[in-house]
């Protein structure tokens, strides 16, 4: 069915129902992947926050040491949340 | 200067510091810490150094209470703080982070752009986008701004200044992956001076203590620490019961 519909510029017309898809679904998707790759590279920062975390701890010792370590894990949770939620709703 | 800032407001009374949280046990001020120190000497015996308790040669700190190092920028005698190459006799006696008040760049930042969707839904900015969309990107915003505010949190709650019976020592974390600690030894400084400049420095009572040293790092800057004409007091304080221990001899 698709090869019955030669892809040329008039195919990005908007128009509803005389086309497979539309303009708007391809941005839409475009979009999606780039929140999702920034998602990844998020998650990955998050991660080194942790990382960082520990160093910090392990330098100055306080007595609330595991309150800020806590501060980072909920920090990667919510990293690695967005990822899901963007993979999953969008 | 109101007491958030200040934790020896409500802390607890002097106690005799401790190597570990668990050591910690009160002690009479009066009397002076005999320690093993168990460095070398010529005749190959181990040296002793007595340590007298800081209320006794410190008129700053006497009028200090020990505190459990919290969020607070000026800390006299925390208990249960501790640093990387703390030698088991050494003893912090105050720890130091930028004053609060320096910190109010990026708090105003974060609540600026926390409340910043509120408007962009009041005005329909981002109606042009499927709802889903919508509410990602909103998760996604707070993400990158809760992101934002604890970089910028650590970045004050573990840079830091320490002043031992020992040494100074400066913790520095400028960046996520930069990491600098230095430290000189109280004999070693020559000269300690205090500057407060501004409006904001002069009602706070914050500023920068600068140390010259004669070591390898030849200047230590305390920026924007608060009271910084008590801390250049307790350092010089430090330094006279330094010599004070050389020409007693207690420490070989």
């Amino acid at each position: 069915m698709l090869l019955q519909v030669p892809l040329t510029i008039n195919s990005f017309n908007t128009a509803p129902g005389t086309l497979p898809f539309d303009a708007s679904d391809l941005v839409l998707l475009f979009v999606k992947v780039l929140l999702i790759i920034a998602a990844l590279l998020y998650l990955f920062f998050a991660f080194l926050v942790t990382r960082q975390i520990k160093v910090m701890r392990s330098t100055v010792i306080t007595p609330y040491s595991n309150l800020i370590q806590l501060f980072g894990l909920v920090h990667l949770m919510f990293a690695f949340g967005v990822l899901l939620l963007f993979v999953i709703l969008l | 200067m109101p007491d958030i800032f200040d934790s020896s407001a409500n802390s607890t009374p002097p106690r005799e510091l401790g190597l570990k949280a668990e050591d910690a046990q009160p002690a009479e001020l009066s009397e002076p810490l005999e320690i093993n120190v168990g460095t070398s000497t010529d005749v190959g015996e181990a040296s002793t150094r007595i340590i007298r308790p800081v209320e006794e040669y410190s008129m700053v700190m006497r009028d200090e209470n020990a505190s459990n190092g919290g969020f607070h920028a000026f800390v006299p005698k925390p208990e249960n703080v501790f640093f990387a190459s703390q030698h088991a006799e050494e003893k912090v006696l105050l720890l130091l982070r930028q004053h609060p008040v320096t910190q109010l760049g990026w708090i105003f930042i974060v609540t600026f752009l926390g409340v910043l969707p509120f408007l962009f839904q009041s005005v329909g900015l981002l109606n042009f986008l499927p709802a889903d969309y919508q509410f990602a990107s909103l998760i996604g915003w707070y993400l990158l701004l809760f992101g934002y505010a604890l970089e910028s949190f650590l970045s004050w709650f573990y840079n830091v200044y320490i002043i031992t019976d020992e040494r100074i020592v400066d913790v520095d974390f400028s960046n996520l992956l930069y990491k600098n600690i230095s430290s000189a030894k109280i004999e070693k400084i020559e000269d300690v001076t205090n500057e407060a400049k501004g409006i904001l420095a002069t009602v706070f009572n914050f500023g920068t203590v600068k140390i010259q040293t004669a070591g390898t790092m030849t200047e230590f800057d305390f920026v924007n620490v608060p009271q910084p004409a008590k801390v250049a007091s307790f350092i010089n304080e430090l330094l006279v019961e330094e010599e004070r221990e050389r020409i007693e001899g207690r420490v070989n």
